[in-house]
């Protein structure tokens, strides 16, 4: 059954109505046949022979409808699914650009945060003393709890 | 020839049952990428101080945490939209 999906649709509607065509010319076949004693004694077998082909010819052909149900359903999910990949990529180049925007202000700011500690607390650099305490507390709460 | 239609819509029907396929159907979908490369990175350590430093020192190892944590949040934050998007329009294809 698995080995269906790789035959094109045309091929397996040609195969089936290959496998009815050929019975049905059997059976006709075996019809005519009465018209020629000399080989009418094949008639019975070559009937039988066609019913045979022509029900498993049927046989397929209502699996046939199935399958290409199968394949229709299979084609409109892939459509939908195509959709929601495009919509995704669209998204995510829409998600960085605004994050690239945002991080980018987060680093104007520590700059100019920066600067402004450059100018303005360096002067207290050598009036205020910072105790080994208050680095010792400052990091142990920088460091990643494990 | 009632007998041979019988026997025709029999196997007619023996054939589409046979063929059923099972749902859902298989078709090929990609998991969707990270909003983006930066995002997949893990966040940094924070900084420390060194003994004997300055105030200035204090000022900047505190600016460059907070930096730090803030394009951490903005990681966390592409994430959150990334999701509640991604799941909408997951739902959508079903």
């Amino acid at each position: 059954m698995i080995l269906l999906n790789f035959i094109p649709d045309l091929y397996l509607q040609f195969a089936i109505f290959a496998v009815i065509g050929i019975g049905l010319i059997l059976y006709v076949i075996s019809i005519l046949l009465a018209f020629f004693p000399a080989f009418a004694i094949y008639k019975s077998s070559i009937r039988a022979i066609s019913v045979i082909i022509i029900l498993a010819g049927v046989y397929f052909f209502g699996g046939y409808g199935v399958e290409m149900e199968w394949r229709e359903k299979a084609k409109i999910m892939q459509g939908k699914v195509d959709v929601a990949e495009a919509k995704s990529k669209d998204l995510n180049s829409l998600l960085a650009k605004k994050s690239k925007e945002k991080s980018k202000r987060i680093h104007v700011k520590r700059l100019v945060v920066k600067q402004y500690i450059t100018k303005e607390i360096t002067k207290y650099d050598n009036t205020c003393v910072i105790p080994d305490v208050f680095v010792k507390a400052h990091n142990d709460s920088a460091e990643a709890p494990k | 020839m009632k007998k041979t239609l019988v026997l025709l819509s029999f196997t007619l029907l023996t054939g589409c049952a046979l063929f059923k396929k099972p749902d859902p159907v298989a078709v090929t979908m990609s998991f969707p990428d990270a909003p983006s490369q930066k995002d997949l990175e893990r966040c940094p350590e924070l900084k420390r101080l060194n003994a004997g430093a300055k105030l200035s020192d204090v000022a900047n190892t505190v600016n460059d945490n907070y930096s730090t944590y803030y394009e951490c949040a903005n990681k966390a934050d592409d994430w959150i939209d990334w999701y509640n998007a991604q799941k909408k329009i997951f739902e959508s294809v079903k």
